[in-house]
Parts: structure tokens; C-alpha cells; sequence
């Protein structure tokens, strides 16, 4: 049973004062291979080219889980690291000696790390065992793909989590939980990205201590906390007018060595850094991700009208169009993200037709007279900074997927300068039809559907309406399905309901990313 | 209510319970939101205040609950004087637009500026009667109501003993019971109650629901009883929302419902508006009927930081032409650890 508002009050009104205590842990290594790897990032952010984005986003996924998730120091670290740049030589070929150095600072760093435990789940352990031995009643706030990494930190505490509820990974979850005595927190507090936790820890408490374990040179977020009524009033007055009376005593406890170097080597917080310099580049919109299942979610930009299904709602209203977080909630469906069998009777373009035909266009024009193109492609109005290299990355052939320009406006302007402009049947230009080619390479084929969006919704409006009583009898075993669409609809295949296991804000994703199925753990390189 | 029992002895007259089944006296949060209500001075100058909470809560209906109670006290806070008018709006709205109208029914897509439907039906005596036109006769505005097949022409002076059909009448007839005042004192037992307002009903009050709609919002309000070894009403009852009270009988209420934008009232005279979370008190904002209404916005901590950035946005962008009310906000209950609030009142330029 979810608790009631009463709990609530009677535990703030017994609390004086909460207690936030910070656990910074230090490690010289630690602190040697993140500044090394942020100094490769800062020198790969000005580079346009495919391999120095892979590696940008190897770079940040790296060391956002490792500041934010107890994960142990293993020769992975080392191998993932190796696996992204390759050797030394190549490295320095490619970007120069400066990159070469830090890299090999990074590579020894990681070396000397995997040879001792983390200083970091040391002092979790040590911490929680306390915690159980005192019967402390606490709880870890964290994503549910770092529960692992927690759970393996002590046989005692695993043995303890499988009997109580430990781990809180929502705000929704949050909300329900009844007052406890202590709250777990690995990472800087912020509000969106990777490590997020909700505002409200620290705003609507629901324990009397924050033990937040960091490295250290983590920064929280400036204004996390945030609450709307004290924002906008000055501090002075806040405090005159009681609003809210939640007082705060903050203490902070050192573990480790180099607490100076981390420091003053961290005058940018690594998760600050790549949430400004890198996460809202060009072509990059802000998104909210719907987790589908364990593996796979979905981003739709903010605000946006999602077609779904709500189990609970009263008849007609049961099929809406909703908006993530304000009427989309947990528990609820969302319909079409993938309709692979849809025929829409438009998108029918083989994977790769269009795209030998650009590319060899493409190709033949950069090696006949590339500073040519390049100046044709920026008086058209592809402004990309380094387009040399970037044209050197679209003329590669393609792989899994399609290199081409992140943007489809790019892609427009690149195909109309090829002089590859031409109708095509249906009504598509050609370019469009090879856009959605580079989409499906992208996202998988049975995204394309997407692009119809419009023009499908309408349509499966009216079939779901028919389909309402075997929606509700489906949906009762809260799991995903497909539905054969009715015939006589002008819609032909199937149409698919997702439950919406959670949502997430703070990603921010390449326009041709959004609407589409991905993996979660790709879905992480967006993470903010 | 046994143990309320027990608290009786001391002195404690009404019990509250969450939807555990566990009644207690009135906790400190509850009392300071119907006393915020009640408490709620209207003058000249428009206000807006915010109140935020650190769990979801009914607050607002509470608060709403409280504004009610005031309002029982109040004689201008009736819909009579205004009820043959809201007849004739309804009446010329079906004859000349909705009667005519292809778009069934969205008054946002065909723009004619209308709030809602008018349906053409009026009731008298429980009955159900389709209006047909209107007309003049021996120098007399009336209307043309369908009847038994033929026609019946009701005169404007009749009006009062007629109701819009889905509305609730505006004063009963002295058949029907009134409500009652004793669960309205038991709560707050200073209050004044005119016996005339109990038997009519009043559209000043307005309850902006949750963004989930009419059916969650009563819901989620529910769980919460009060009562005493002798009554209990739940929260929705006790707002006598149209639909919410059974038996049906007058409404001190109407409720806005932000999932489908509609207000529940063809009066256009709202003067508080209570909105329940952050959606419902950002779509309240917008909206033409309660711009000179004043505004209690009630939302929970629990939400996501973007969420919470609008309200702050949305503040920040009113405090272009609202000040701190200093004075109403040291009138107003203390409130309890971790309730925040802010009132605002229109600068006087």
C-alpha cells in the first residue's frame, strides 16, 4: 500500500534539521585517467569525422558510468580503452602526439587501477555492512542497470536485498515510498543525465540522511534542489516567510589520497563538461526516452502527442494521443513504434540501391576536385566546420549503416550539389528515398514507418477503435503484442502496443534518432 | 470509528481518515489547507497564490472544501440572481449557433466562442424538454419548448423553475431537501452558514481537477472521510460537485476539467479557482474565463525538474505585473514543515 500524505507530514514535522553527507573518495590513478581522457575528448570536440565521434562517445559513456555507478576496476577498462583508439602509433597518426600522450597516461592509469579493488566500492561496502549490522533502515537511489553493480558489492547486503525493497530507480517509485532513515546516492547530484536523481530528495525528503558517495572532484549540479516557489524569491525572504522549513546540515567525510589533485585537475566537472561542450551540438534536440522492456526505449522530443493506450481510462478515452510524464504514465501503452509490417504502399527502397549511387557520385566528385566541392556544398549552405573530413567519412562504403550527414537538411543540400536531384514515383524526390534509406540503416528498418506518422495515425485511429475489445483483453497481461490490422482498413500488417516500463528525461539525441527503436545501451551515448 | 471514539471523550468532534480504514483528528496539513480556503480574502485586487507540497495530496480539494465553507457564509454567493440570464444565454446560443452547427462538439475547432455545447434541453420537475425557438407574446419574451408532441411557450418570468439540463438547479424547491450544514460545521466549527445557501447552488467556486480527468480526480480524493460516531462523508461529497453528490441536489461548486479543457458551468462568474498539480494550474492560467479570477495553485515536489521549471517560469513571467502580498500572506494558517507558499497580488500601477 502506497503511502499516505499524513506519514508524510508526521516525518517532516519530527525532523528538525536532515542531514546530507557527502563521501568524497579520492585515487591518483582515478583522478590520472579521467583527466587524461577529458583532454583527448577536449581535443576530439573540434573533429567532425565519424571515428573521432565514436570515440568521443566511447570517452563519455566511460566515464559517466564510472563516476556514477560503483563498477569494478577490471582489465575491461583497459581493453575498452585499447578497443576504441587502438595502439599508440595509430593513435598519434591520426590526431597527433598531444592525444598519443594522454592516451598512454590513460592507459597506464587504468593499468595500476585493475590491480587494487576500487576505492569506491570499498567504501560502499564498508559503509552499507554498517548499515545492516545497526539495522538501519535505508534505501539506494540508482538506474536499474547499476542495481548490479551494488548487489555485488557484499554477500550480506544481496542476501538483504532480495528480502526488502533496497533499491529506489524512479521518481514514480520515490513518490510511493514510505519514510526511512537513510538514502544511498553514488554521484553528483543533478537533475538530468547520467546519474540523475529526482529534485525532490532533497525538496520532499523522505528520509533524515543523504549519504551521497562521490569521486572526488565531482560537482553537483548548481541549482539542483530546485523548487519553484524559493527560486523565484529571494533567500532572505524564503527564510522570513518559512517556506518550506526543511534545514539541511551538510558534512563531508574524505576517503582515499589526492583530494587536492582531483581538485584542482577538475576544474570542469567531467559529466558538466560533456553535458555543455558536447551533448548540445549541432542537431541534437532535447528528448525523453519510453523504456519498452529491459532492453529497448524509444525518444520522442518533449511535449510530444504519443498514441497509446491507457488500461485504466473509460472506453473511447482508453486510445489517446498523450504527453509523456503529464497524461503518459507507467503502466500505459504506447502504439506503432514498430510497425514493420505496415505497408504503406510508399517506402519500398531496397537497403543500400540508393546509397552506391550517391556514394560513387560522391566519391567520383571528392577525388576528381574536393576543394571544388567543399566550396560548392558551403555556398549551398552546409556550413559542417571540418566538411573535408566529414565528406572523406560519407564516401566510405557503407557498413551496418549508411555514413551520411547527421541532419537530413545536410543530406538535401549534399544530393542536390551532386546533381542527383530527380522525381521518383509516388510523389517522393529522390533524395527523400534515399534519406529514408540512411534512416532504416540508422534505426532499423521498421522504423521508416515513422515517417508516415501522420498519415498513419489517422488510419490506425479508426482501426483501433474495432480493435478496442482485443486490445483490452491483450493488455491485461501488462506485456507488449501485435494486432493484425482489420481488413478493409487502407492500412495493411500489423500494429504493435509497447508497455511503458519507465520514462526518462535529460538525452539529448541527433534529430534522425528520435522516434526510433534503440537499444538501451546505445540509447546511453544521448544520456546528458 | 472506534478509536475515534476514544478521542471524542476528549474533546475532538470530526475524524479523518487517508483510505486506511484509521481515523485520527484532524492532522496539522488537512486544517491548514481548509483554513487556507476559508481564509481566502477576494477584493479588488486580483491574487494568485502557490502552494507547494512535498507528497501528493488533496490539498486542493481541501482547500477548496475550506473556500466552500466560506462561501456558505456569504449571501452574495448564489447563482439565483443570475439564473434567468445563464436560461437565456443557454437558449439563444442553441437557436442561433449550436442548433445549426456541423462540428459536434469542438468549440476550439470551430471557434465560434463558445465554452461548451449548448444542447437545447431544459428540465422542469425532473423532466426533460427540447427548446424549439423563442417568441413574443402579449408583449412577453419567452420560449418554445417541445411537449407531448405539441408545444409549450414558458415565459421568461418562469425561468426560475427551470433548470439547464446537466446543470443543477439553482435553488430546490421546497420538497427537496437541502444540504446539510452539520458536516460543514463539524469541520470548522467558527463557521457561519445561511440557511438560504444551502438550498442553492453557486458557481463562484471553481475546482480545477488533475491532469488525468474527472473520474481520477474523484478518485484520488475519495479516500479521504470524515466523520464521527454518528456521520461520514467522503471529500467529493462534501464539494457537492455535479455528479459527485448522491443524492443529486444543489452544487457550492464547479469543477474545470483540464484533460478536456471543459468548465463545468454556463455562469460566467468565477471568482476562485483552485487548481489541483502543476498541468491543471498552468492550463487554468491561460484560460479566458478565470482571467480576473483569483488563483490557488496547488502542486507536489514529486514531479519531474522540467515540470517543476515551468511553474517557475510561469512564475517568474507573472511577477511582471503580481507583487508579494505580504499582508494576506501574514493573514493567512501557518503552514505546517514543508508546505511552501507564495501569494502574489496585481501591482497597482
Amino acid at each position: 500500500m502506497s503511502v499516505v500524505a499524513s506519514e508524510i507530514f508526521s516525518f517532516l514535522q519530527q525532523r528538525e534539521t536532515l542531514s546530507l553527507e557527502r563521501h568524497d573518495i579520492a585515487s591518483t590513478d582515478f583522478t590520472i585517467l579521467r583527466r587524461s581522457l577529458r583532454l583527448i575528448a577536449q581535443n576530439l570536440l573540434d573533429i567532425d569525422d565519424q571515428a573521432s565521434t565514436d570515440v568521443l562517445d566511447g570517452i563519455r559513456l566511460l566515464l559517466s558510468e564510472w563516476l556514477t555507478v560503483p563498477v569494478p576496476f577490471e582489465t575491461a577498462m583497459v581493453t575498452s580503452l585499447s578497443d576504441f583508439f587502438g595502439d599508440a602509433e595509430s593513435v598519434q597518426a591520426r590526431w597527433g602526439r598531444d592525444i598519443r600522450t594522454s592516451y598512454e597516461a590513460a592507459i597506464r592509469a587504468a593499468k595500476n587501477l585493475v590491480l587494487i579493488e576500487s576505492e569506491m566500492r570499498l567504501a560502499l561496502r564498508s559503509f552499507i555492512e554498517d548499515l545492516l549490522n545497526k539495522n538501519v533502515s535505508f534505501k539506494i537511489y540508482c538506474h536499474r542497470r547499476a542495481k548490479v553493480h551494488f548487489e555485488t558489492l557484499s554477500r550480506q547486503f544481496e542476501a538483504a536485498a532480495q528480502l526488502d525493497e533496497l533499491f529506489v530507480h524512479s521518481l514514480r517509485q520515490y513518490r510511493e515510498t514510505k519514510p526511512f532513515d537513510l538514502l544511498i546516492k553514488m554521484g553528483p547530484l543533478r537533475a538530468y543525465g547520467w546519474g540523475s536523481i529526482p529534485d525532490a530528495i532533497l525538496t520532499a525528503p523522505r528520509f533524515g540522511t543523504l549519504a551521497q558517495f562521490v569521486w572526488s572532484g565531482s560537482r553537483d549540479d548548481d541549482n539542483f534542489g530546485y523548487d519553484p516557489i524559493i527560486h523565484i524569491s529571494d533567500q532572505e525572504h524564503a527564510a522570513e516567510a518559512g517556506i518550506n522549513s526543511l534545514i539541511w546540515n551538510r558534512r563531508e567525510f574524505r576517503y582515499g589520497q589526492d583530494h587536492e589533485l582531483a581538485s584542482s585537475s577538475s576544474e570542469v566537472d567531467d559529466l558538466q563538461f560533456f553535458q555543455t561542450r558536447y551533448q548540445a551540438r549541432e542537431g541534437r534536440r532535447s528528448a525523453t526516452l519510453i523504456q519498452l522492456d529491459n532492453e529497448h526505449g524509444i525518444f520522442y522530443p518533449p511535449h510530444s502527442q504519443i498514441l497509446s493506450f491507457d488500461p485504466e481510462a473509460a472506453g473511447d478515452d482508453q486510445i489517446d494521443r498523450r504527453v509523456p510524464d503529464e497524461t503518459l504514465q507507467v503502466g500505459m501503452f504506447i502504439i506503432g513504434p514498430t510497425l514493420e509490417d505496415v505497408d504503406l504502399g510508399g517506402v519500398a527502397t531496397k537497403f543500400g540501391s540508393h546509397s552506391r549511387v550517391w556514394k560513387e557520385r560522391l566519391r567520383s566528385e571528392f577525388h576528381s576536385n574536393a576543394d571544388g566541392l567543399v566550396r560548392r556544398l558551403k555556398n549551398s549552405g552546409l556550413n559542417l566546420v571540418h566538411l573535408r573530413s566529414a565528406l572523406e567519412n560519407w564516401c566510405r562504403p557503407p557498413t551496418s549503416v549508411i555514413h551520411a550527414p547527421q541532419s537530413m537538411r545536410h543530406f538535401e543540400i549534399l544530393i542536390q550539389v551532386l546533381g542527383l536531384e530527380q522525381s521518383e514515383s509516388e510523389g517522393k524526390s529522390w533524395w527523400q528515398l534515399a534519406w529514408v534509406e540512411i534512416r532504416r540503416s540508422r534505426g532499423e528498418a521498421i522504423q521508416s514507418a515513422f515517417l508516415e506518422k501522420e498519415i498513419v495515425e489517422e488510419q490506425l485511429l479508426i482501426s483501433l477503435k474495432i480493435l478496442l475489445p482485443e486490445i483490452r483483453e491483450k493488455a491485461a497481461a501488462k506485456a507488449g503484442f501485435m494486432l493484425e490490422i482489420p481488413s478493409g482498413s487502407e492500412l495493411h500488417g500489423k500494429v504493435a502496443l509497447a508497455p511503458v516500463v519507465s520514462i526518462e528525461h535529460g538525452f539529448h539525441v541527433p534529430e534522425t534518432e528520435l522516434k526510433l527503436v534503440h537499444n538501451l545501451a546505445v540509447a546511453d551515448r544521448w544520456r546528458d | 470509528l472506534g478509536r475515534a471514539q476514544g478521542w471524542a471523550i476528549l474533546g475532538v468532534r470530526t475524524f479523518v481518515s487517508e483510505g486506511t480504514g484509521d481515523y485520527q483528528p484532524i492532522p496539522g496539513w488537512i486544517d491548514f489547507a481548509i483554513q487556507f480556503g476559508y481564509r481566502w480574502i477576494s477584493n479588488d485586487l486580483r491574487k494568485i497564490a502557490v502552494i507547494s507540497m512535498p507528497c501528493d495530496t488533496a490539498a486542493a480539494a481541501l482547500i477548496a472544501l475550506g473556500a466552500l465553507i466560506r462561501d456558505l457564509g456569504r449571501a452574495a454567493a448564489t447563482n439565483v440572481g443570475n439564473h434567468s440570464e445563464a436560461i437565456e444565454r443557454y437558449a439563444r446560443q442553441y437557436i442561433e449557433f449550436c442548433s445549426k452547427c456541423t462540428v459536434r462538439c469542438k468549440p476550439e475547432i470551430r471557434l465560434c466562442g463558445y465554452a461548451a455545447e449548448a444542447t437545447g434541453f431544459l428540465r422542469y420537475k425532473g423532466a426533460k424538454y427540447r427548446i424549439l425557438g423563442s417568441t413574443t407574446c402579449f408583449g412577453e419574451d419567452g420560449l418554445v419548448l417541445s411537449r407531448d408532441g405539441g408545444t409549450w411557450i414558458v415565459f421568461n418570468k418562469r425561468f426560475p423553475e427551470f433548470q439547464i439540463d446537466g446543470e443543477p438547479p439553482s435553488r430546490l424547491s421546497e420538497t427537496e431537501p437541502a444540504l446539510s450544514a452539520q458536516p460543514y460545521l463539524e469541520i470548522l466549527g467558527e463557521a457561519r452558514v445561511l440557511p438560504s445557501n444551502l438550498r442553492e447552488s453557486y458557481s463562484g467556486l471553481c475546482l480545477a481537477g488533475r491532469s488525468a480527468g474527472k473520474t481520477s480526480t474523484r478518485e484520488a480524493y475519495a479516500a479521504i472521510h470524515f466523520g464521527n460516531a454518528e456521520t461520514n462523508n467522503d471529500l467529493p461529497r462534501l464539494l457537492t460537485i455535479r455528479e459527485w453528490s448522491r443524492p443529486a441536489t444543489v452544487s457550492r461548486a464547479v469543477f474545470f476539467n483540464p484533460r478536456t479543457e471543459n468548465l463545468e458551468s454556463r455562469q460566467s462568474s468565477v471568482s476562485l479557482v483552485i487548481a489541483d498539480g502543476d498541468v491543471s494550474f498552468l492550463r487554468i492560467l491561460n484560460r479566458r474565463e478565470f482571467q480576473r479570477a483569483d488563483i490557488i495553485g496547488v502542486f507536489h515536489r514529486t514531479i519531474e525538474r522540467n515540470n517543476l521549471e515551468l511553474i517557475g517560469n510561469r512564475i517568474a513571467h507573472l511577477r511582471q505585473w503580481y507583487e508579494d502580498d505580504l499582508e494576506v500572506s501574514h493573514e493567512a494558517p501557518k503552514a505546517p514543515r514543508g508546505i511552501g507558499v507564495i501569494i502574489l497580488k496585481q501591482k497597482v500601477s
